[in-house]
């Protein structure tokens, strides 16, 4: 299953994706914890668009969800200023400020994290996560 | 989100139903900094009805805790459900915050 959305980048497009994203992980088959990591992990990656890349203003993120035999792939692609999560600090735990764990819980939650440096216009992730056999 | 607030034996409670995320964090976060800046002393926030929270979720708890801290007062976070109760975990702010299983715990440690 292959499935692609485009999602406005403000955070209450992004609310409303996230229950698609749970229909989604479900079908796939992931049990209701991973499942509750992929939705996180994907939801922590569109706030960043929003915040960092698009930095508030009016934009669009392209969404696919690829159903594959041993994992599912999510692929969020976004046209605003580059945003490279390798770039970003490990955060010291527990925080001691507010702010600085999306990043942190995208990299814990998923399997995989590929940002495609080579993308010339905005940013490219893919996050994957293995299905438990 | 829904927040509804209440008083009881001189603690001051919410009461959260919804998603706590990027979109409802910034109401929470007004909300609660009112009530810091009255400087309540002893909080609690009950979490029963939420099944949802990020990482802009738990900034605002921080903030929160920090500027409670800073005049003394106490705070409580209860009834934290399992996948939230999880995300606290994997920030380790499970050590940090004092987290009950339910109000009347939470009254006790507020004590």
């Amino acid at each position: 299953m292959d499935k692609s959305f485009k999602i406005k980048a403000d955070g209450a497009s992004i609310a409303v994706f996230r229950s698609q994203l749970k229909e989604l992980a479900t079908r796939a088959g992931l049990d209701e914890k991973a499942s509750g990591e992929v939705i996180l992990a994907v939801q922590e990656a569109l706030t960043n668009i929003v915040r960092h890349a698009y930095q508030g203003k009016s934009g669009t993120i392209e969404v696919r969800f690829k159903d594959c035999a041993d994992r599912i792939e999510v692929s969020i692609r976004d046209h605003g200023k580059k945003f490279n999560p390798e770039d970003v600090p490990e955060p010291v735990l527990p925080p001691t400020k507010p702010g600085g764990l999306g990043v942190y819980l995208i990299k814990t939650l998923m399997d995989r994290v590929e940002y495609d440096a080579s993308c010339k216009d905005g940013n490219h992730l893919i996050l994957t996560k293995n299905k438990q056999v | 989100m829904k927040i509804q607030q209440r008083e009881k034996d001189g603690i001051c409670i919410f009461e959260l139903s919804g998603d706590l995320d990027f979109h409802s964090s910034p109401e929470l976060r007004e909300k609660l900094h009112a009530m810091t800046d009255k400087q309540v002393p002893k909080v609690l926030i009950n979490l029963k009805k939420v099944n949802y929270i990020d990482s802009s979720g738990l900034a605002t708890f921080v903030e929160v805790l920090q500027r409670i801290k800073k005049y003394n007062g106490k705070l409580v976070l209860t009834d934290l459900v399992p996948s939230v109760r999880g995300v606290f975990e994997i920030a380790k702010l499970d050590s940090v915050f004092s987290l009950a299983k339910s109000e009347q715990e939470a009254a006790q440690f507020l004590s």
